[in-house]
């Protein structure tokens, strides 16, 4: 397994994440979405 | 110093994810700067010494 590609595909799935990511803890703690 | 440099880049990504998501997170949320400010003050005093960091320490191995 290439470890390159994979820390890529990792870091690509940080940044994918982190809106919905967001939005949920927002909704969840009730924040001004 | 390759382990350092390696380790303070995954540092870096890794306090960069949290204050992506923290900091909208602490902004938006009822109540959340007052009470979360020095979190949101330290992290990113953090961040800035990890950018200096990282790059003082691949000026070592390159």
């Amino acid at each position: 397994m290439n470890l390159e590609i994979l820390a890529q595909l990792t870091a690509l799935a940080f940044i994918v994440v982190s809106g919905p990511l967001v939005i949920a803890l927002l909704a969840f703690r009730k924040g001004n979405l | 110093m390759i382990l350092a440099f390696q380790l303070s880049v995954f540092a870096l990504v890794a306090i960069s994810f949290l204050l992506v998501v923290g900091v909208p997170v602490v902004l938006a949320s009822p109540d959340g700067w007052s009470t979360s400010k020095n979190a949101v003050f330290s992290g990113a005093s953090l961040w800035i010494a990890l950018v200096f960091l990282v790059g003082v320490l691949n000026s070592f191995i390159s």
